[in-house]
Order: C-alpha cells, then structure tokens, then sequence
C-alpha cells in the first residue's frame, strides 16, 4: 500500500516536472509569435495619419505601437498570416487575396513595420503616401467595410509565417520604459510631431548640410589645378639659363612664368566679373518681388470676399477655412475681412455666430466679438478642449459644409 | 448529435473491390438519409450536424449573413484525426444556389459524387462549419481583426464582422452544424465523375 502511495507520488512529480518546461517553452514560443503579419506590394490611399498608441498584443496587455490610419487604402499583394502554437506544434492561418483589398477607414496597430515611399511623423497626416513593399506585425486591424477579392483564408499546420519586421528605434525606447514613463513620452511624441522613421536621414542631412552652389564654386571646380611642374619648369629653365646667359633678364623670366599661369588664371578673373552683375540681378528681382506679392495676396482676398458674397447661408468647408486663415493672417476679426462687400460681411457673420456656437462660446459679449485675436483665442480653446474630438473630422475630405 | 460513420477506402490495385464501393455507398446515403430525415417534408430542419464523412465541398453562388466570427482551431478531417481548421460561425445567413458535394473512390480511378443542390435560397441560422480553406470574394463591415492576451491559443486570435458577403465561394468543410435551416427545391443527386483534381 505505501510502495504504491510512493509510486503514485513519483509519477505525479515526474509529471509535474515535465508540465513545467513544456509550459515555459509554449510561453516562450508564444512570445515569438506575437501579432501577426501583413504584407502588401503596395499600399494606396488618401490621407495616412500616423499615431503612438498603447495597445494589447497575446502576451502584454499594454505595448507601444504605431497606429495607421487611412479614411479609405487600397491594398495591392495583400497576404496576412498569423503562426500560432499548439500542442500539436505550430498552426499558421493564411489569409491572402489574389486581387485588390478596399478598406474604408481603416486601423492597424503595429508593433514593428518596414515600408518604401514616405517618412511619418507622429500624428501628421500624409496625403497619400503611396506606400511600398509594406510589412506590419498587426496586433488589431479595424475597417468599417473591407473588400477581398479573390480571398484564400485557409489554416494550415506548420509555421509558414512571413519574416517579422523590425520594430522602428522609438517603438524599442518606448518598449524599455516603466508603462507610466512610455505613456508620458507617447503623449510628448504625438504633441511634439516627432519624427518616427527617416531619423537617420534627417541626421545625415544636419551633420552634413550641403552648401549651396555657387556660381564661383562651380568655376572653381571647371579651372584646372595650377600643375607643380608648370611651376617648376621655370627654376628649371632658370638653370638652364644661368649657364647659357650670365644676366638673365628677370622681366623675362616673369613672362615666362606667368603664361603657363594665364589659362588658369583667366577663366577665375572672368568669374569673379560676373558675380557683381549677378547680385545686382537679384537685388532687383527681390525688390520687384514684395510687390508682386501684396498684388498677388490682394487678389487672394478680393477673390474670397467675391466667393463669400455668393454664398446662402451655407459655406464650403475648404472655402470657410480659407476665409479664417486669411482673417487671421491679416490679425482682423473674421467679420471685418471684407469690410466693402456687404453680402460677403453678412455670410462671414453667419459664418462666425455658427461657429462659435459649434465651440460653446456664443456667449461671448460684443466687445470680446470685436477683439482681433478673437480667432487665435477660438483655436486656442478648440486646442484646449476638442482637439481629440476634432482630429478625426480633419481627416474628412473637405467636400462638406459647415 | 449527428451519426458518425468512418469510411475506408483501402482498395487492392487493378481489381473493383465491389466490397468497398457498396460500404462507401452505403456510408454516403446512410449520412444523406440522416439529413434528409432530419428536413422532413417542410424543408426545415433543426439542430444538423453533418460530420464523420471526412473533407466535403460546399460551393454556392452568393452568400449574405450577420454576426460572423472566425477562429483557428482543431479538427477530425478524412485522413488525420487532428487537424489545423478554421471555425465561422454565422448568426443569420441566406446562400443562394448552394451545393454540398463528397466524392467517393469507389475502385481505382472509378469515382462517384454525391451532391445535395437547393434550387431556391437557404436560410440557416447558428452555422457553425469548420473549415481548412475558403476560396471567395469576400465582403465585409465593421470588420476586426485582432488578437487577444490568453493561454488558450484558439482565443490568441480571431476575426469578427457585423455583416459578411461571399461570392462564387467554394469551401473544404469538415464540420458542418446549424441550428435551423430551411432548405425548399432540395435535390440529391449520385453522379459518375473523374477523378476530382482537389
């Protein structure tokens, strides 16, 4: 009875010593695998709006990742695969489409990625970035409606995963900081539009800026290099004279020197003459130029109060923000930016009461109406306190009305 | 729950092993008949599985349904008693032009298909079929593809849309159930073929 209590004891341990690796192998094998792949020729779309964002994967509840959105993408060579483990051994589900993919607002939260076509910048829209040879370790992929044709989703045994990616410099710094410190820096990095990729290129480019060519330069560059022995030819000759002629006349010599020095010499003169005259042109150009710009800047402002004039009540989006920019670069209240237009005064009163009621600041009195930074003050309240609320209407195609 | 009915198709090279071809005939309406009684005259059935017949081929021309959910999983297919499938399961769903289709070897290259065709749409609510590939154009909205921290590998990941649409879909099932399917213009048909290339 106890040798076989003892026996079942030992077995029991034995057991239990077996169950312990195999637990730590799956867990590191689950490590590897995590998220899954997605791999597209090309990648076309609209607008591209790259973020940071804290997101889950199978093994961590929070990671950071890069979170791509586009308002509608095409994706061309379209293969997603996903190895998973099992106790049988790796299982990879392989969704593939043999035509274009159509995805409308699409999300993907990626851990790494490598892409061909465009550098991002944390929360900076890219209109159409026209995306290359893009492979993403996707842990959440949202769209509202997405199209595959000639789909081929099969499960299949083995690891046919695709390589894994490389995650980008800023996503392993942020992997490496306490989950507290990695949020702070993600909000640091979307407030500051930090670069996330072509970090090294921008290096390159401040460590070794390129001078602009100058027309001196390039002259520089076509006069060849004054030769040693033309110099030396001379000392030589000098010799030569010292035994033949007892008085050498120095004039001469110098002659003699200086005509192998004249090819070189004449071309850097010829140079030099022309860059007065090359100043002179620009002077005149660059006082030509302010000119043409307030004409131009006028027209601008004439065209847009002859635009608002039109208008009944509703105003083009992309119009309506012209109107605000132009307001705000000339430091004038809305209203009074076509103060001899009266049907555009009346649109761009209407204009701003809608506005402001938009932004709960309707209550503002005539006297805070009046005031010329009024607009920087709008922009500055919509920064405060919807500007997550407004960021994905940024997105929208100016098409509507306000 | 359904019948389970294991064919053999170990056959000797050369000779018609009629042994063989009437068990596997057999096999094939045994699980017909099960379905067929289980529709009855109305065309509807409840709660049918259709399993234990190894791989079989669904084709249809057009398919729309809601609440759709796939997940990787393992499975009993026709050669291996545990093999990598994909589950999708369908809440509501209508399929136009449906065929389900098992082709038997009955001696060397001599084979037969028995296929089941609905002339007219079938509704089917709760599908549940387990299948190794889907070959479609497919549709979705609100579509979510996403993984998910948990020891259960068949909970690491999963797919999920509001709606799905396949068109002109053929899919290697091995497990086929549905709550309730009503199915009129049901025909069933035994056919020569040669050999399939699939």
């Amino acid at each position: 009875m106890r040798m076989r209590a003892i026996k079942v004891l030992a077995c029991l341990l034995v057991m239990a010593l077996l169950h312990v690796p195999n637990q730590a192998q799956a867990a590191a094998s689950g490590q590897y695998e995590e998220g899954f792949v997605v791999s597209a020729d090309r990648v076309e779309g609209g607008i591209m709006l790259p973020q940071v964002v804290m997101g889950e994967t199978s093994s961590a509840k929070s990671k950071p990742m890069i979170r791509f959105q586009y308002r509608n993408a095409t994706l061309y060579g379209m293969k997603l695969t996903k190895v998973l483990s099992t106790e049988e051994g790796p299982v990879t589900v392989i969704m593939q489409a043999q035509g274009p993919v159509h995805m409308t607002n699409l999300t993907a939260d990626a851990s790494a990625f490598s892409l061909k076509g465009a550098c991002l910048t944390a929360g900076k829209p890219i209109p159409d970035p026209g995306l290359k040879k893009v492979t993403m370790l996707v842990h959440k992929m949202e769209a509202s409606k997405g199209e595959l044709d000639r789909l081929r989703l099969s499960t299949v045994k083995g690891n046919h995963g695709q390589q894994r990616p490389e995650a980008p410099k800023v996503l392993q710094d942020l992997a490496s900081l306490p989950l507290l410190e990695a949020r702070a820096a993600v909000d640091k990095l979307m407030n500051g539009h930090l670069p996330l990729t072509c970090e090294n290129q921008k290096e390159n480019k401040e460590n070794s800026p390129e001078k602009p060519v100058s027309p001196l330069d390039e002259a520089k560059k076509a006069v060849p290099k004054p030769s040693k022995d033309s110099i030396k030819k001379p000392g030589k000759k000098k010799g030569k004279l010292d035994e033949k002629q007892e008085k050498p006349d120095a004039e001469h010599i110098v002659k003699h020197v200086k005509k192998p020095l004249e090819h070189v010499t004449h071309p850097v003169k010829k140079e030099i003459a022309k860059v007065p005259k090359a100043i002179d042109k620009t002077k005149g150009t660059a006082k030509n130029e302010p000119e043409k710009l307030k004409e131009k800047i006028q027209q601008t402002k004439l065209q847009l109060c002859k635009e608002a004039g039109k208008l009944n009540g509703s105003v083009p989006k992309k119009l309506g923000l012209n109107l605000i920019d132009e307001a705000q670069k000339e430091k004038n209240p809305l209203t009074g930016l076509c103060p001899n237009n009266e049907s555009a005064t009346t649109q761009l009163m209407l204009l701003q009461d809608q506005l402001l009621k938009n932004l709960h600041l309707s209550s503002l009195d005539k006297d805070q109406l009046a005031d010329r930074d009024l607009l920087k003050k709008m922009e500055k309240e919509m920064e405060n306190h919807s500007s997550l609320k407004l960021l994905p209407d940024l997105l929208k195609p100016l098409d509507g009305t306000f | 729950m359904g019948k389970t009915i294991e064919l053999k198709t170990t056959i000797n090279k050369g000779n018609m092993n009629k042994k063989v071809f009437w068990k596997a005939f057999a096999s094939g309406m045994v699980v017909l008949a099960a379905l067929l009684s289980f529709m009855g005259i109305s065309g509807t059935a409840y709660a049918i599985p259709m399993a234990g017949v190894g791989n079989f081929y669904v084709e249809f021309d057009h398919l729309e349904g809601n609440g759709y959910t796939f997940y990787p999983k393992m499975g009993e297919s026709s050669k291996e008693k545990s093999a990598p499938q994909g589950t999708n399961l369908i809440k509501d769903l209508t399929i136009d032009h449906l065929q389900l289709y098992k082709d038997f070897n009955i001696s060397g290259d001599k084979w037969i298909r028995v296929k089941i065709a609905a002339s007219k749409p079938v509704h089917i609510s709760g599908l549940q079929q387990d299948a190794s590939v889907i070959n479609a154009d497919a549709k979705f909205s609100n579509l979510a593809l996403k993984e998910k921290q948990s020891s259960d590998w068949q909970k690491q990941f999963q797919q999920m849309s509001s709606t799905i649409e396949l068109n002109h879909a053929k899919i290697k099932t091995h497990y086929l159930f549905q709550e309730k399917i009503v199915m009129n213009g049901m025909k069933v048909t035994v056919e020569r073929i040669n050999k399939p290339a699939n």
